[in-house]
């Protein structure tokens, strides 16, 4: 197992639940890498960052951070784990910096420079009670104690819900430094044009499985030109699938969407061999990606 | 482990600080009215001592007769057995349900258990702080009664209120730590862990005076802890074996099944 982050065949099954929550997921984060976790509601996304923080325990499978196994070396992952919540409860009556102070202590690790930094950036009002603070800086307090002892594997749940725009922009700087220091990312969010901003992958889980994975930036599909074609022959659908001149992305009814893999003219000529009532071309995003699996009202 | 107990302390300073207030002056105010209730023990020593059995029990803590005129019949009765315990229980159940299960419903608990600091170390820095906050109104109170008794005319040994003090606020505590223990064992324990810890307290504290009215409640009140509970015992020099070993039960069971609990158990 080679990664940051090591999920294997992991599931969890809730007691009183006949259905899994989470089945079989397998996926890998590297170092450096920034991954986006898609899902709608209930789809699974919390429930694996809580067995990846051992909030829960697994029914199935295993997952390993920095090579530790999160079930049995549970308190020797924390050591390289940031970890932002969803919905980031911290105690009300305390500051910014008596939280810091006692987060600080327990990660047994002093950054004290590099949090000075952070409450620079983010311009958060540490010396204020939590309770006295908007939303909006509770959330800079929740992001900061994540970030603020440089751990090799950020886990974090909508890390950007609450910020402005500005402090949004700064917040993707930071998580760009702590990719490019060597930190694995791991991000649970609804806002797809975010992952697909800051993201260099994404998985997409539905109903606790992974139903695909695919790159942000680089090579691969977002971004291409792609065809919509849709076909008056069901079989034609079967055929483009099968057919390695072009790649393949989905289907719905007599609806395809391809890309070329080769020149347009390879593509094309895939095309003409099928009876296509209709074809557009688009430039396909994270957003039509995540419709493409969500899109039957799941 | 000490930064947990440290920064609970700090977190809960004011609500520390009143509940000792609370118990300093309760037990100030029943301290200072000995002096004109012992002019009219008489009296009030037939009343009481003319109720049915059952109800005198409520109030005579574990004793034959009231005496009110005597500074250990009047301190057991009128503060340890009864008023004290009653005060603190309400302290340790609240405390003991709250420390850790109010932090896993605010999930702040999450904030902890992403750091590198094992479940169970988690757990004993939490009963500890328990124990800590509760020590430090215990102290308070204790420091209080040294210090009054005699100002009032209640000449009893420092070792011998020290003694009930301890005793008194050991019991109080095991209430509050049976609704930890059970907030921390599974999340079957956990949903009924005030419930049961009020309703071993107080029903027993009813049931256990009660017994001596109901012939039917003498076997059942056995098996409750304010049945054992006589802090006349501490006074007289006696060992309180029922109450040592439900205390025991309490506090070395409870850590174990505790701990045992807490390791495997998802947090919710």
């Amino acid at each position: 197992m080679s990664g940051s982050i090591v999920i294997k065949k992991l599931g969890k099954t809730y007691p009183g639940s006949r259905t899994p929550a989470l089945d079989k997921l397998s996926l890998t984060v590297k170092a450096g890498e920034v991954y986006g976790f898609l899902g709608a509601n209930g789809a699974g996304k919390s429930t694996t960052i809580r067995l990846l923080l051992n909030f829960i325990q697994p029914t199935a499978g295993r997952a390993r951070i920095m090579g530790l196994d999160c079930v049995t070396d549970s308190v020797a992952t924390k050591r390289h784990i940031g970890y932002l919540s969803g919905d980031v409860a911290l105690w009300p009556k305390v500051t910014g910096n008596e939280l810091f102070a006692y987060l600080g202590k327990l990660q047994q690790r002093d950054n004290s420079e590099y949090l000075a930094e952070l409450i620079h950036r983010f311009e958060a009002e540490p010396e204020k009670r939590i309770s006295d603070l908007s939303k909006g800086n509770r959330q800079k307090i929740g992001v900061i104690q994540a970030l603020m002892h440089q751990p090799d594997v950020l886990i974090l749940d909508e890390p950007t819900s609450g910020l402005d725009p500005l402090m949004q922009e700064v917040f993707y700087q930071t998580i760009r430094e702590a990719s490019a220091r060597g930190a694995a990312v791991f991000v649970s969010s609804h806002n797809l044009a975010e992952s697909q901003r800051m993201c260099d992958r994404v998985g997409i889980i539905k109903h606790g499985q992974l139903i695909r994975e695919q790159l942000v930036k680089g090579d691969d599909n977002l971004g291409g030109l792609t065809f919509r074609i849709t076909l008056t022959d069901p079989h034609d659908v079967e055929k483009l699938k099968a057919d390695r001149a072009i790649k393949f992305l989905s289907s719905e009814g007599t609806t395809a969407l391809v890309q070329p893999k080769g020149s347009i003219a390879e593509t094309l000529a895939v095309l003409a061999t099928c009876n296509i009532q209709t074809i557009t071309t688009e430039q396909l995003n994270l957003e039509d990606e995540f419709l493409e699996y969500y899109g039957d009202g799941a | 482990m000490k930064d947990v107990i440290f920064w609970e302390l700090r977190r809960r300073r004011s609500t520390i600080f009143w509940w000792t207030i609370g118990s300093v002056v309760l037990v100030g105010i029943i301290l200072m009215v000995f002096p004109s209730i012992r002019d009219q023990a008489g009296q009030l020593n037939q009343v009481i001592n003319k109720l049915p059995e059952g109800v005198r029990g409520l109030k005579a803590g574990g004793a034959a007769d009231v005496n009110l005129s005597d500074p250990i019949s009047f301190l057991n009765s009128q503060i340890f057995y009864a008023t004290l315990p009653i005060l603190w229980i309400i302290l340790a159940v609240t405390r003991g349900a709250g420390i850790l299960g109010r932090e896993e419903q605010n999930h702040t608990l999450e904030l902890l258990l992403a750091r590198p600091i094992s479940r169970t170390r988690l757990l004993v820095a939490k009963a500890l702080s328990l124990v800590a906050e509760f020590g430090i109104v215990a102290l308070a109170t204790l420091i209080t009664i040294i210090v009054l008794a005699p100002v009032f005319d209640m000449h009893v040994g420092t070792g011998k209120l020290a003694l009930a003090t301890l005793y008194t606020a050991i019991f109080s505590l095991s209430f509050g730590y049976i609704a930890f223990v059970m907030q921390a064992t599974n999340r079957f324990t956990k949903r009924i862990a005030m419930t049961a810890a009020v309703l071993f307290s107080f029903g027993g504290y009813v049931l256990a005076s009660l017994s001596a009215m109901a012939s039917w409640l003498e076997w059942p009140v056995k098996f409750l802890p304010y049945h054992y509970f006589r802090p006349l015992d501490a006074f007289e020099g006696r060992w309180p074996h029922g109450a040592l070993l439900y205390m025991a039960i309490v506090f070395i069971a409870g850590t174990t099944m505790a701990i045992i609990g807490f390791r495997r158990r998802d947090i919710e």
